[in-house]
């Protein structure tokens, strides 16, 4: 370890201590003591360090009621190692060791790892692959470790498991916490095998984070993933609520849930169910059996925009939207710019829902994956809009998708039914084209003076 | 893949044996997994590394000492050292993969407990504050594990339960001695006793 980053380790280690101790008591104090230390030049980041202060000065703020619930809802040891993990490896340790790697090699390096455990799934969801695809491709124990090994040695410290049900393989994801203790993990999931049991062992490893999905209230989720499921997401939710371990949902925004899985109604329920985190994600017209009319109109996007920050101001939940929030990352996030994919096959996709790819990790090392001609267009060509409301080259600039794949010659990784290019971006052009006129006015008043933005926000919310 | 319980156990004995015969930072998980008959996976589903074995060991015999009494505190540790002189090969085996400050800190969280049950014995029959038994304990425990220590790097020679013998003077000399003078002390300065 360097000299830098023995300082930063025990730096952060005495931090968390002192705050650990008396939470309450001691973070606004820290804050006293940022402030001495940042001094008031350029690099001070004075703005952000007054809004960090309003929140923890105000018990009522919900940031601070959402920090505060980590001491009052997180088990101690797991709650520690999150920190370690997540914020100090992930964050200030990892980050240094990324940028030297982009520095050297001119890539892009992720800051987190997306990976298919498995294309094998419990549950035969409406619209799923998975469920026609069965047990049919995995990595390896062996594999999925090479991927972490490789990835600690570029800075990743943050791995992310999606599918198919990563949960049909518990026990190798167990083993993968234990032997990378230093990392963190999350994992998309049905949720439906999480019994005592396996809680039980994630309170040992303590560094498993599972974000459970759900489509909205018990009607709308077993309506798309079967009877019952809902009742056993619930239970989930329980078993890790007992325990004290952390979880997230994740849903997906579709012209027909948008609104019920949006409603302050069940965001306030996810609060109440426990969730710590809730990402949303806008509906994606990949793959062959795709439904375009699933997509959100711009009306409906719009609400969803509105609705999520509105939602930020007031809820103790960590809320993401992530086709509306390129403005806090600088655009499209995929391509190894902050993450990648790799399918249960072991290709290399650069977005998990890009699936073109010209190279595999069975075949290649990772950072040759990164140095690939398909991840290194995604490098050249990112951003790949100006305005960060039309962050993707699929979304809403299909030309550029096309273009790439064009170049590259990268081919479809699609496990049971490969999709040419111009399938997958003929039903984007129509949503990029409709979403413009939006999207430049939202960006527009959001990016011109922070007044016109408030202006702006009023006017929408009284209609 | 369920793995019986009886896992973790197997996996300690085997790392027993292989460090009969080489040094704990040349021993490998694979080599280990191959000798149990079980996959990597199965391993690390137990344990992150091949230290977490020896803590797991280490572990599991400390607490068979927690069972004794203040009383035998002199017993168990000379029993634990006579295991490891027994053990000789392999406990340097073990030793030697480890930075010293590393045993030194676990040493003393080792020790403590046994030095602990005594010192509360004494400290309970007099007035002393709760800093002060803690002092004795800290200064006790370090001498212990410092005893310890010079013993195992000396290659563990026998004379050490001499030494214990002589170790054990001192404490019973002396324990009850200094904790009757701490409290006379605070008798005389109630204000900075603290208690």
């Amino acid at each position: 370890m360097s000299m830098m980053n023995s300082v930063k380790r025990a730096g952060f280690r005495a931090m968390y201590g002192y705050l650990d101790k008396d939470p309450d008591a001691n973070i606004p104090r820290l804050m006293d003591w940022v402030d001495r230390f940042a001094g008031d030049g350029p690099n001070s980041f004075p703005d952000q360090r007054s809004a960090f202060r309003k929140v923890i000065e105000n018990p009522d703020n919900n940031w601070y009621r959402l920090l505060r619930s980590m001491w009052t809802d997180i088990d101690g040891e797991v709650r520690k190692t999150f920190f370690e993990n997540f914020m100090l490896n992930g964050n200030l340790i990892g980050w240094a060791v990324q940028e030297e790697a982009r520095e050297r090699y001119g890539c892009n390096i992720p800051w987190a790892i997306l990976l298919d455990p498995t294309s094998a799934c419990n549950l035969h969801c409406t619209g799923c692959w998975a469920a026609e695809y069965g047990n049919k491709l995995n990595l390896s124990f062996d594999e999925i470790d090479s991927i972490i090994t490789q990835g600690k040695k570029l800075g990743v410290y943050i791995y992310i498991y999606t599918g198919g049900e990563p949960m049909v393989r518990k026990d190798d994801l167990i083993a993968l916490c234990n032997k990378h203790n230093d990392c963190e993990f999350l994992c998309f999931t049905n949720a439906t095998l999480i019994d005592e049991d396996f809680a039980d062992q994630m309170l040992r490893v303590k560094n498993f984070v599972p974000a459970i999905s759900v489509e909205g209230f018990e009607e709308a989720t077993d309506g798309r993933r079967g009877d019952g499921v809902f009742q056993k997401v619930r239970r989930a939710m329980e078993i890790l609520k007992e325990r004290k371990l952390p979880f997230g949902t994740s849903c997906c925004y579709t012209s027909a849930n948008l609104d019920s899985i949006s409603s302050e109604e069940f965001v306030d329920k996810l609060v109440e169910w426990g969730a710590k985190f809730s990402w949303y994600f806008h509906y994606m017209p990949v793959g062959n059996d795709a439904a375009p009319e699933l997509m959100p109109s711009p009306e409906q996007r719009e609400a969803m925009y509105d609705r999520i920050r509105a939602y930020r101001k007031s809820k103790p939940l960590f809320l993401i939207d992530f086709q509306n929030d390129g403005e806090y990352v600088g655009g499209c996030i995929a391509g190894g710019r902050r993450y990648l994919h790799i399918n249960a096959n072991g290709d290399v996709d650069p977005c998990v829902f890009v699936h073109y790819s010209d190279c595999n990790i069975r075949s290649m090392p990772l950072l040759d994956c990164l140095r690939s001609p398909m991840f290194m267009a995604y490098h050249d060509g990112q951003p790949f809009n100006e305005n960060h409301l039309k962050p993707c080259p699929m979304l809403e600039n299909p030309e550029k998708l096309r273009e790439m794949v064009a170049k590259t010659g990268a081919k479809s990784t699609d496990l049971q039914s490969p999709e040419t290019v111009e399938h997958l971006c003929g039903k984007c052009d129509g949503y990029a084209q409709a979403w413009d006129e939006t999207a430049e006015r939202l960006w527009s008043h959001g990016h011109s003076c922070s007044d016109c933005a408030r202006r702006c926000a009023e006017q929408r919310a009284a209609g | 893949m369920e793995v019986p319980k009886s896992t973790k156990n197997e996996i300690m004995a085997a790392l027993g044996k292989l460090l009969r015969t080489k040094r704990l930072d040349d021993i490998t998980v694979t080599e280990l997994v191959e000798r149990c008959n079980i996959s990597r996976q199965a391993f690390y589903y137990h344990f992150s590394d091949l230290y977490g074995v020896v803590d797991y060991g280490i572990q599991r015999y400390l607490e068979e000492l927690q069972a004794c009494t203040p009383e035998q505190w002199h017993e168990a540790l000379e029993r634990t050292l006579t295991l490891l002189r027994e053990n000789r090969t392999l406990a340097l085996n073990v030793y030697r993969a480890y930075e010293r400050s590393y045993v030194e800190h676990d040493l003393r969280q080792w020790v403590t407990p046994l030095v602990e049950a005594r010192v509360r014995m004494a400290a309970q029959k007099c007035g002393v504050t709760e800093d002060q038994t803690s002092f004795m304990i800290e200064l006790l425990a370090q001498a212990l594990a410092s005893i310890v220590l010079s013993w195992v790097e000396r290659g563990m020679p026998s004379s050490v339960v001499e030494r214990l013998d002589d170790f054990d003077i001192l404490v019973e000399g002396c324990l009850e001695y200094t904790m009757e003078r701490l409290a006379q002390k605070n008798r005389k300065e109630p204000s900075s006793a603290g208690i």
